[in-house]
């Protein structure tokens, strides 16, 4: 590291497991969450001489969600691509998990991937990257209303896509 | 700002610590009048720590060593419809890589672990007070919890 | 990240003139046997209901300092600390509050060898003690079987056998470490522990198969047995070990030390070696730099016992030593999991 600055190399290393963990509760599968994080690690690699020392995990939040938007716009001009089922195999990062919260959080991880991405863009960065609402607002573009507006509606149809009860 | 006015999204926010403390002051008063908001914050608060509670994911280190490989090679992403990330990747001008740029595939992840592993002059600065913390904590389950624990809520400032 | 405000109110807790009832007893009666009041001790606290007032006192450069803090204990969970910085221990995880949130800084390691009786390395010896916190209680005095020296004592209450004070005493019989309580009283007279709410993913991992390269050392010091290794969330590497009594760990990262960073500690050469030790309420640590790999070994120990470690994995000499075995472990292949 050179003038607190990281290689590319190093927020691989120390910064993976944040990464792959977001891009996986945006895009809600393995396949797609790697290739977020590919291809988040290739714009690191090429935005780190513009990077200035602050918060690390706020700036890769901002990249994997770019990340992610941008393929969800190009999805929605191109009809959907058939992924083949490879079951890469993704560890859970608590050893000894019990199947009882294995089960509740593929449920908890389904409901989230069935809500609307302008919604559940702005949940996962609260929620999983911690981000702050400024912080939010700044990675989409939005004023800070708009985050918190779009947070609220999103767990309230989290809530109902979890107990089945239609959305308030 | 009277309770007419409040926007129920305060909720979430409120949950979250973002709001000022006027507006925070107010959201209480609606709570404490309005059984409704009440409920309503029961159902976001259930949502937020549903998702907070989710663990975090890794890939195994296989998985990681061929992802790695690829962005070092700057190769196509693995999965799905052939060759879109390198699409996306050639609609921007790239810049030339490092050392790794000319080298692909298994001879490119060989020598990412190799960078990593080669012992480095990095000046070091060890956290005392957290490896305190961390050792403690790790004592409290073979031994007293109370009293290796205790220790780990007075902040002594060393290198934290 | 909203925070609740906890008065630490130590004045408001009363000591009972009667002895308080502090929840259900434990399921066996304490015996007499040192060992057994031990062992016991650890697993009382998921059966004790009680909140106090916790005094910890340590020796710092020759002065003792004191301060104090709070305890809950309830149906197995353990919440210490108020205000800025607490700790809750809860179905096996440790959790640390601050302002900024929750962290989990430990999790169940199901795969943790178990450590070494406390007799394999102390001699152990009870008797009737003194009154802590105004309950009566068994002692237990840990004597270094090579001088006959006390080195700790062990005050455990004689009904609910929960540990209610523990000395760490120098060779010479001077205090070092002191963590008791003061006062206690059933809980429902304290306030009530909310859940983390949040988790930073900032949790150890357990490294497990070496896939080539050399292992961490076994055994170091006097008797102190490798119980598990670990990947902290900074890529440090921390080796557990214990020897029954104390424990000791040996965090490594690769580099060398920045000594104008660190705060002034106590400066030794160790065969030969820089080295900077440091007193924190209940640990003592001690930070050196040795084939490119930066050690801190933190210790409950008495520091003179965690210092045979230090010597030993320090080494010297030629040949390999313990310390090459670490910085092969450190920097070998499995040092990048």
């Amino acid at each position: 590291m050179a003038d607190g600055v990281p290689t590319w190399e190093e927020v691989a290393r120390d910064h993976g497991r944040f990464l792959y963990s977001v891009a996986y509760r945006l895009a809600g599968n393995a396949d797609d969450a790697q290739d977020l994080v590919q291809e988040a690690l290739v714009r690191v690699r090429r935005g780190l001489e513009r990077y200035e020392p602050g918060s690390l995990e706020g700036w890769l939040a901002r990249i994997v969600t770019n990340v992610f938007l941008d393929e969800v716009r190009r999805r929605r001009r191109r009809p959907a691509d058939a992924l083949p089922e490879d079951p890469e195999r993704v560890l859970p990062a608590t050893p000894g998990a019990d199947e009882a919260s294995e089960e509740l959080s593929a449920e908890v991880q389904q409901a989230l991937a069935s809500i609307p991405e302008d919604f559940r863009v702005p949940v996962v960065l609260c929620d999983v990257a911690d981000q702050s609402y400024e912080q939010i607002a700044a990675t989409l573009g939005v004023p800070v209303g708009t985050v918190r507006s779009r947070i609220h509606r999103g767990r309230r149809l989290l809530r109902s896509a979890l107990t089945g009860e239609g959305a308030a | 700002m009277t309770p007419a006015d409040l926007p129920d999204d305060l909720l979430s926010a409120y949950v979250d610590g973002e709001l000022d403390a006027d507006t925070r002051a107010a959201v209480e008063d609606q709570l404490s009048a309005s059984a409704a908001w009440r409920e309503a914050l029961a159902e976001v608060t259930a949502a937020r720590d549903a998702v907070r509670a989710l663990p975090p994911l890794d890939l195994s280190p296989e998985a990681w060593d061929r992802l790695l490989g690829r962005v070092g090679a700057d190769e196509p992403a693995r999965s799905g419809a052939p060759g879109r990330v390198a699409a996306f990747r050639r609609s921007i001008r790239r810049q030339p890589g490092p050392w790794i740029g000319a080298v692909a595939g298994a001879a490119a992840v060989a020598a990412l672990v190799a960078a990593l592993v080669v012992p480095n002059q990095q000046r070091v600065t060890p956290k005392v007070a957290t490896f305190s913390t961390q050792q403690q904590a790790r004592a409290s389950v073979v031994g007293d919890p109370v009293s290796a624990l205790a220790g780990a809520t007075l902040t002594q400032g060393m290198g934290r | 990240m909203r925070t609740t405000g906890w008065p630490l109110g130590v004045a408001a807790l009363a000591v009972a003139a009667a002895a308080v009832g502090l929840g259900r007893a434990a399921p066996a009666q304490p015996s007499n046997d040192a060992e057994d009041l031990l062992t016991s001790a650890r697993t009382a606290s998921e059966h004790a209901s009680f909140a106090g007032a916790l005094a910890v006192t340590w020796r710092d450069h020759g002065r003792l300092r004191h301060t104090e803090t709070y305890a809950q204990v309830e149906d197995g969970v353990i919440d210490l600390g108020a205000g800025q910085s607490r700790v809750l221990s809860r179905d096996g995880q440790r959790w640390v509050g601050e302002p900024g949130g929750w962290s989990l800084v430990l999790g169940p390691d199901v795969r943790a060898k178990i450590p070494p009786p406390p007799h394999a390395h102390w001699d152990l010896r009870a008797a009737p003690g003194p009154a802590v916190a105004g309950q009566p209680t068994m002692e237990v005095d840990a004597a270094d079987p090579a001088t006959g020296a006390t080195r700790a004592r062990f005050y455990l209450d004689r009904t609910t056998g929960t540990l209610l004070r523990r000395d760490v005493l120098a060779a010479n019989g001077e205090l070092l470490r002191e963590v008791g309580f003061e006062a206690i009283a059933p809980v429902g007279s304290a306030l009530p522990t909310p859940p983390p709410r949040h988790a930073a993913h900032d949790e150890p991992r357990p490294l497990t198969a070496v896939p080539s390269g050399d292992p961490a050392p076994e055994t170091i010091g006097r008797g102190y047995q490798l119980l598990g290794t670990y990947r902290q969330p900074d890529g440090s590497v921390q080796l557990y070990y214990s020897d029954g009594l104390f424990t000791l760990s040996l965090f490594e990262q690769p580099g060398t030390v920045d000594w104008d960073a660190l705060p002034a500690g106590d400066e030794q050469r160790v065969r030969g070696v820089e080295t900077r030790a440091y007193p924190t309420p209940t640990t003592s640590a001690v930070v050196w730099g040795l084939h490119g790999v930066v050690i801190t070994c933190v210790s409950d120990a008495p520091p003179d016992q965690a210092r045979l470690a230090v010597q030993d994995v320090v080494g010297g000499g030629a040949g390999s030593s313990v310390g090459d075995d670490i910085a092969r472990f450190v920097l070998g292949p499995f040092g990048w999991d």
